[in-house]
């Protein structure tokens, strides 16, 4: 039935008056590879006229209409948006290539990403502009908000420029030289990073001359000196310094409980005469850390078993901290430490066991900063 | 077959319509096979969308959690961050972590260690060591908090609790490929890691013991007076530390996360 009735409808079609000329047998050449309806009327002319509703201008007599449409040239809102897609593509690319992965992301840059789909999506639905739009198309697939916007977080990620969204007051408080929620002052009263330094030198000469004539034991320095700029709280790095001292290392193990108990209590003597507080012991029973953890990171509850013992002293409010810890590989069962302690040496040069020193102190103001920081301070008054 | 028996009075009309209708039949079937192939792969190509969507999202979310961070919008980066959870199959982490570090900005501690939390069960590798330093962070602020109403006992066991997650950092983490996961790429990873666990060994001690323990003679421990020495210089260093430092003091108090 089917096939009757498509030789009625072609023979309909074939006789009618002022019809074009009918196909040679097998139809036009080529007609099967034709990419869109249009470009198929001309091959079946009555035939595409009923399929589609849209083959009058064919059938009215006119030349036939592949050539046509081929020949029309697209509509303006094909090329709207055409040039639209480039267009935008372009501000997107010149956003990245200045690093303004924030504007990438906007608001202003996600609308005008919606209204360049939507002129492409318009110019789809017309005939004439749908090749130009479908280049629009690949071409904002390809550069859009989405994908552009991606590489420039991943180029923020890798520079860590995230600074682009402050204020103009957030980017003030960010070059604050002092700590937030300190007193500013604080620096310019305690010991100076000089004095620091001075001081750990000479806590430093007194306890290896004590240890020395006492004990035997001999000293390797470990280790450089570090400053480190300390953080201001508002996003910035202050003016003030992390100081870590270069270190002392015995070059002889401490395996012995009482030697230890000794060499901390002369320790304790040397400390005590510049002035600082008896040396606390973290690894102690009253060092208010959960007996648990105490073995968890120094081996044992129990000292004389301990792989690390590790005492401190501080001289507040001067902001030096001096530590001594002495590392014992005989307190070592499991290798566990003797590895840890290893992949330090490799890093350091410092002896895998025996009595170390290092002094630490936290902002502090190098003399030579003083007199800038003060100046500074002036552009932040009330701020801590 | 009638046309085939009479091909001389009907050849070229029939030739012509069983061409147009061979013609319109391939035609039809040619756009059944399109339609077809277009519905068989409709899943596949959102499938393809939807991978696409989410690859994209992910860097847009991430990128704009970190600029609120930034810019002390904590809520939007908070906001921005949930918006990393959907279908997050892919470093699922990150989501509750910048989530967990934004409530952190935000001073909402407890619910900021819930989070971190979740996103140090969601890491794996090199990924536990940002978000163990984090979470250590917030577990010292909390005892910061805990410590600066009254509450030693409840401050010291969050001390612990900080010191744990951060003693049990994998050794891998003290290396240059986990310094380049590093959410802080200022800041040395294991230095941050061994500042943190100084100022919690210390704000241990600094934390007043509830009874005084009787001493064992044997025990290297200090001396009654040098014990009651060291107590009121703790009690007295740690009033005057916080009445200089605040709760959020930078530097040698309080680290800020990220």
């Amino acid at each position: 039935m089917v096939m009757d009735h498509e030789k009625q409808r072609a023979r309909y079609v074939a006789g009618t008056e002022g019809a074009p000329p009918v196909p040679p047998p097998g139809g036009y050449r080529n007609a099967r590879r034709a990419s869109g309806p249009f470009v198929q009327q001309p091959g079946i002319p009555g035939a595409t006229a009923t399929a589609t509703g849209s083959a009058t201008g064919s059938a009215s007599g006119t030349a036939p209409g592949t050539a046509d449409a081929a020949k029309k040239p697209a509509n303006a809102l094909g090329w709207i948006a055409l040039v639209a897609g480039i267009l935008f593509a372009a501000i997107l690319l010149i956003t990245l290539a200045v690093g303004a992965t924030d504007v990438l992301y906007g608001v202003t840059m996600l609308t005008l990403q919606l209204v360049v789909v939507a002129v492409i999506v318009g110019a789809l639905f017309t005939a004439r502009g749908r090749t130009l739009a479908a280049v629009a198309l690949a071409v904002t697939l390809i550069f859009n908000v989405a994908t552009v916007g991606g590489i420039g977080a991943l180029q923020t990620s890798a520079s860590g420029s995230y600074d682009g969204m402050k204020t103009e007051e957030q980017k003030h408080e960010e070059a604050y030289p002092g700590i937030k929620g300190t007193d500013p002052q604080a620096a310019l009263r305690q010991q100076s990073l000089e004095e620091v330094r001075a001081e750990a030198d000479s806590v430093f000469a007194d306890i290896r001359t004590r240890i020395t004539a006492e004990y035997g034991y001999e000293w390797v320095q470990v280790g450089d000196e570090d400053l480190r700029p300390e953080r201001n709280g508002y996003g910035g790095e202050s003016m003030l310094i992390e100081y870590t001292s270069v270190g002392w290392a015995t070059t002889e193990p401490i395996q012995d409980y009482a030697t230890k108990l000794d060499v901390m209590a002369t320790i304790d003597e040397v400390v005590a005469e510049h002035g600082m507080p008896p040396l606390y012991s973290f690894n102690g029973e009253y060092s208010g850390i959960d007996p648990t953890m105490i073995a968890k990171l120094y081996g044992s509850e129990d000292p004389r078993e301990q792989h690390t013992w590790e005492y401190y002293t501080d001289n507040y409010p001067d902001p030096t901290r001096v530590y001594a810890n002495i590392y014992d590989l005989s307190n070592d069962p499991t290798g566990d430490f003797r590895t840890t302690r290893e992949a330090q040496s490799a890093r350091t040069g410092e002896p895998l066991e025996g009595l170390q020193m290092v002094v630490l102190a936290s902002a502090v103001l190098s003399e030579n900063d003083r007199a800038e920081y003060e100046e500074k301070l002036k552009d932040y008054p009330g701020f801590q | 077959m009638t046309e085939t028996t009479a091909p001389e009075a009907t050849a070229p009309e029939d030739l012509r319509a069983r061409a147009a209708s061979a013609l319109l039949a391939s035609n039809r079937r040619r756009r059944r096979i399109r339609r077809w192939i277009a519905i068989g792969t409709l899943p596949l190509t959102l499938a393809a969308l939807l991978f696409v969507g989410k690859v994209l999202s992910m860097y847009a979310f991430a990128h704009q959690s970190i600029t609120a961070y930034v810019a002390d919008d904590f809520a939007g980066s908070e906001s921005a961050a949930h918006g990393q959870e959907f279908l997050n199959w892919f470093e699922p982490y990150k989501a509750p972590f910048n989530a967990g570090t934004a409530l952190a900005g935000a001073e909402e501690l407890s619910a900021s260690r819930a989070k971190l939390e979740e996103s140090l069960d969601l890491a794996t590798g090199l990924e536990v060591c940002s978000v163990r330093i984090n979470l250590g962070l917030v577990i010292e602020r909390m005892g910061d908090a805990a410590r600066a109403d009254g509450d030693g006992t409840g401050a010291a066991a969050l001390y612990g609790e900080a010191l744990t997650v951060t003693s049990e950092m994998p050794p891998e983490c003290d290396s240059d490929e986990a310094q380049e996961q590093s959410s802080d790429p200022d800041r040395d990873m294991q230095q941050s890691k061994e500042d943190l666990e100084g100022r919690l060994k210390q704000k241990q001690q600094q934390t007043p013991p509830e009874e005084e323990q009787p001493q064992e003679e044997s025990e290297p421990q200090p001396s009654d007076d040098k014990l009651d020495e060291l107590k009121d210089k703790l009690e007295q260093g740690t009033q005057e530390r916080d009445q200089q430092q605040g709760e959020d003091g930078g530097g040698s108090g309080t680290d800020k996360p990220w």
